[in-house]
Order: structure tokens, then sequence, then C-alpha cells
């Protein structure tokens, strides 16, 4: 494994840097817990590419959940709570693995995991869900929605302009008033407008190739 | 927001489709941090089994250097440099003079050369009068100072350092041999072994009269 360099950073300076789209926060929040959850999925069957996939889910759900659901780290911390998220990612691919009849003696596996996450219920992780912990499997994306990704990434390139404006619209929910100062319009009635031009061009877009 | 027809793409969509985005963009940029750290450990190891052989190589090169210029040069020139010294007072002395110059010439040189936390001052005659009476009591072979020709200097040693008094319209001659500085006082060179002091010589005497030995002495 490749030596990893941590970023001096609080937890809460990593959670106000994800909310605000911040990618050196995010930088810091992987390399920072990468080691802990790494050494603790070494203990697992399979490779050190699946404990990486692993752990990137994890940080993925974790800045999620930090995004949509206003995540606030009261009693935990930041590794304990990512932690958390690795286990539970462990177990439904035991689960998966058990289903498919993979060869994996999962009442082990889920001793030898309560075992080794022991830890994690002992640092008051009981108030969050444990569906927190898990990527949403069941989040649907449509062909519709598919189109889309892909128009904007065309978008990206061709109108970066346009891709920044829906992309503080849509995405990062800036306020009106933060999108004019930030992407230099001269108001927030021009931002209304320049916004609808480009959400006419990426419909415009979408369908024509719906229409295929 | 935005009004939105039914054949319109929903809001939920594109913001589905951004948060996708993202994900994808943070995947990438794990991704590269990845391949940053593994590409720097890569260049690490080389490096530090590269490094390690460079540092085997230079101090085993500068071992046999240093043993070489220990051994060959440095010793070697040094007692060439002394025998020639020796020569030299032999040559410039009479025969009541030759025992009495090989026995003091070669046990100050010696001597001062194995000191070498040895400091040197340097005055002018005006401070002569303070030790006019004075011998040295560590070098008991070194001549007393009342029997130089003023001409030269004045000089005495004591346990530590090696005082010369000089005019500054002597001949005195600082040679310099092997980063090391020699005075050559009525025939006889003494060791200057603080080079920093120097500057100090300089001033008093003129830059120029500071010669290389390695020039000055055609050693073999």
């Amino acid at each position: 494994m490749s030596k990893i360099v941590s970023i001096s950073i609080s937890d809460e300076e990593i959670i106000d840097g994800i909310k605000s789209h911040d990618d050196k926060a995010a930088t810091a929040l992987y390399n920072n817990h990468k080691d802990y959850c790494m050494r603790f999925m070494d203990k697992m069957y399979w490779d050190n590419d699946t404990n990486q996939d692993i752990y990137q889910d994890a940080i993925m759900v974790f800045i999620k959940n930090v995004k949509s659901k206003n995540l606030k780290l009261e009693n935990t911390s930041i590794q304990s709570y990512l932690n958390s998220i690795c286990k539970n990612q462990i177990k439904n691919r035991l689960k998966k693995a058990n289903k498919n009849n993979l060869n994996i003696n999962t009442e082990f596996d889920n001793k030898f995991i309560k075992d080794k996450t022991n830890i994690f219920y002992e640092e008051n992780i009981n108030d969050y869900q444990i569906k927190d912990f898990n990527i949403d499997d069941n989040e649907v994306i449509t062909e519709r929605v598919k189109i889309i990704l892909e128009e904007l990434e065309v978008m990206k390139e061709k109108g970066p302009a346009c891709f920044k404006l829906l992309k503080s619209i849509f995405f990062e929910n800036r306020k009106l008033e933060v999108i004019a100062s930030l992407l230099n319009y001269t108001n927030t009635r021009n931002v209304i407008t320049q916004s609808y031009k480009c959400r006419e061009r990426l419909k415009k877009q979408v369908f024509k190739r719906l229409e295929k | 927001m935005i009004q939105q027809t039914e054949d319109d793409i929903k809001d939920s969509e594109i913001k589905q489709a951004f948060e996708l985005l993202e994900e994808k963009r943070l995947k990438q940029l794990f991704k590269d941090i990845e391949n940053k750290q593994s590409n720097e450990a890569a260049t690490i190891i080389p490096m530090f089994t590269w490094m390690k052989f460079a540092i085997a190589a230079s101090v085993f090169g500068l071992i046999i250097t240093s043993g070489i210029l220990l051994f060959n040069n440095s010793d070697n020139n040094q007692l060439a440099f002394e025998k020639t010294v020796i020569k030299e007072n032999i040559k410039n002395s009479n025969d009541t003079a030759i025992n009495r110059s090989m026995a003091y010439q070669k046990p100050v040189i010696n001597e001062i050369r194995n000191r070498n936390n040895i400091s040197i001052s340097v005055k002018t005659l005006d401070d002569l009068s303070e030790i006019s009476e004075e011998y040295s009591i560590s070098y008991r072979t070194v001549i007393p100072i009342d029997s130089i020709n003023d001409v030269y200097a004045k000089y005495k040693f004591t346990n530590e350092n090696l005082v010369l008094y000089l005019n500054e319209k002597s001949n005195v001659v600082v040679y310099q041999f092997n980063l090391r500085y020699y005075v050559k006082i009525e025939n006889k060179y003494y060791s200057l072994m603080k080079s920093k002091n120097i500057s100090s010589l300089k001033r008093i005497f003129d830059a120029k009269i500071i010669k290389s030995l390695n020039d000055s002495l055609k050693i073999n």
C-alpha cells in the first residue's frame, strides 16, 4: 500500500468544506481516514483493490450524507462514522457473495466483523440509522437521467458558462444573489433568464437523443 | 423556480444527473490521489535504492580518497615538507646549529600539528614590552624571544597558543600548505593552525607574501 500523507484539518473543517464542495476537504477526508479503514479491511478475504473500492464507496456515502442530510457529528468522529459505513459495505458484499454461492464462510466472517467492529459500537454511533451507512442501491437511474448526465458532460466542454450556472442552481443550491456575484451576472433577473436558456439548451439536446 | 411542462425534464432529474456527475468526478479525484501516491511510492523506492547505492559509493570513495590523501599526499607531503625544512635549516646553519635545528624543528612541528585547537593571536611590536623576558614554558626547544632578530618578529608559545609579535616592516613570510599556514622565522617553519586568524595576519602582512608551499617547495 502506498504511503498516505495526512492533511492537518479538523472534522468540522472537513464537513464544512464538503458542504461548500471544496475538493481540498474531500482530499483530506480521503487521505486522513484511509489508513485506519484499510487496516481494518486488510483482514478480509478480498484483495486490496476491492478494499479500496469499498473505502471509496464509503467516502461517497459520507459525502452524500453530509450534503443531502446535513450530517452533524456530535457524539462521534468522522473516522468512526466511516468505519461503520465500511463495515456495512463489507456485510452487504458478503451477503451478495453468499447469494451467488461464492465459497466464503459467512458465519466466520460475520463473527469476525462483529469482533473487529465492536469498537465502532462503543463510540455512540447508534444514534444513526443503519441505512445511513449504506449505499442506496434502490436509487433508480432512468434512461433520461443517463442522457441528461451525458449531455451535461458535453455542456461542460462546449458551454462551461451554462454548465456552471446549472450546477450552481441544481447541485450547489446557491442563492441567486450569490450566483450573480460568483458568475459575474449584473443582477438576479439575468441569472434567471440565462438559466432558462441553458435549461432549454439542455432539454433540446436530451429530447433530440430521446427521439432517436 | 422555472416553470415546467409535462414534456420538460424535471428538476429532480437534472439534480440527480449532477449528483451522478459529481460522484464520477470525486471517484476520479480519488483515483488520481491513488495514482499519485502509487507514483510517488514507485519513485521514492527506487530513489532510496539509488540513494543508498550513491551514498555507499560516496562513502567508499571518500574513504579511499581520504586514505590516499592522508597516506600519500598529506602525510608523505608533510614528512617531505619537514625533511625539506630540516634540510633548509641544515643548509642555512653551521654544524652546531644542525643538531639544534633538527632537535628543535621536528618536535615543534609535530606538537603544533597535533594541536587542532591551537589559536594564534597576532600583536604588533608595541605590545612586546609586556613579555620581553618571557620564555616559552611548553616548548623548551623554542628560541627565547629576546634572541630573535627584531627585523623579523617576536613570538612566544604558551600551552594553547602561539603569539606572534610582528613588525609590519618585517620580512616574515606566511606559507600555506595543505590548508595550514606556516611562518618562517629564523629559517624555521612554525605552524599557524587556525586559518581563520589569517585574516588578521593579512591585515599586518602584505597579502602578497603569503606563499603556497605547494608551489614554493618542490617536494618529491
